[in-house]
């Protein structure tokens, strides 16, 4: 479990940076979700992410979890970044880098089939529904704090999740089939 | 409710693979110089500023040096058409009852359909 800095009194910088490092394996997964699987970006992020809660523009007020209240800023803060993304005209990024842009999903190397096809099977959902299962799943995370993090009604959350779920299994019982 | 432990496993699994390639938190947290993409990016716009400040010189030097375009009054000839001016005064109102002291109304007898009464040029 993560050392959860108080909320009340105002924590220290170690305080702060050893609750980033208990949750930063978590932190950085979702990122990655959140950059569209792009790992350097997801970096980019977690930096900028890290930067605000230090600096203290971001500051944990123990409303929810320790855990709940940073994803949430690491969306946010990917949001920023995709919005500057656009800015600097991607496409003429892309064209100086002088390689194609490789689809997010193609870009990760499953470790095993099983994995891959999962990886796959979630790609095709919604947004939506990928973020809420991943939070749900791979996050361990409540319903509700899923709701929290994507700053959504916890019924929206709850759709998003049953459908997302049931699509899910459709979509790896195909894959098994083939 | 349905039991949701394959999708559990399936997520563990992935989160366990995941973890291998966690950068370390003292890399993500170390300030960190600007990015070459974006240095490129400046250096990119840069050359382009560059490229359109060149045209604008070029276009600004090689632009043909006509005389400027002047507007003026000049003294000259102005022509009016005499007969219009002529068939105005003598133009017959028809069913118009003349007021008495009307200055412009002028009791001329009505010409003939077909006749020409302007003056021969």
């Amino acid at each position: 479990m993560p050392a959860t800095p108080a909320a009340a009194a105002a924590p220290t910088d170690a305080d702060l940076r050893e609750a980033l490092a208990g949750v930063h394996p978590q932190a950085f997964a979702w990122a990655v979700r959140c950059c569209r699987y792009d790992p350097a970006e997801a970096e980019d992020v977690l930096h900028d992410t890290y930067m605000k809660v230090l600096d203290g523009r971001a500051r944990f007020e123990g409303r929810s979890s320790f855990t709940t209240w940073l994803l949430g800023i690491v969306r946010r803060t990917a949001q920023e970044h995709r919005r500057r993304r656009w800015l600097r005209v991607i496409r003429l990024e892309q064209w100086w880098r002088g390689r194609e842009d490789i689809g997010p999903v193609a870009a990760l190397e499953p470790a095993d089939d099983r994995l891959g096809a999962l990886r796959l099977a979630l790609a095709q959902l919604s947004q939506r529904q990928q973020e809420v299962l991943h939070l749900v799943f791979y996050q361990n995370l409540t319903i509700q704090e899923a709701a929290d993090v994507l700053a959504m009604p916890v019924g929206t959350a709850r759709t998003h999740y049953e459908r997302g779920k049931q699509r899910l299994r459709q979509l790896l019982a195909h894959a098994e089939e083939r | 409710m349905e039991p949701d432990h394959d999708l559990e496993r399936l997520f563990r699994d992935v989160r366990a693979a995941d973890e291998r390639s966690v950068p370390a938190f003292s890399k993500v947290i170390a300030p960190r110089a600007a990015a070459p993409r974006t240095m490129r990016l400046r250096v990119a716009a840069l050359a382009a500023a560059a490229m359109v400040f060149a045209g604008l010189v070029w276009w600004w030097r090689v632009a043909p040096n006509e005389p400027a375009l002047v507007i003026a009054f000049t003294p000259g000839e102005m022509r009016v058409p005499t007969d219009y001016l002529l068939d105005m005064a003598t133009f017959t109102r028809a069913g118009e009852i003349p007021r008495i002291g009307a200055a412009e109304w002028f009791p001329v007898p009505l010409p003939d359909a077909g006749s020409d009464n302007r003056r021969s040029p």
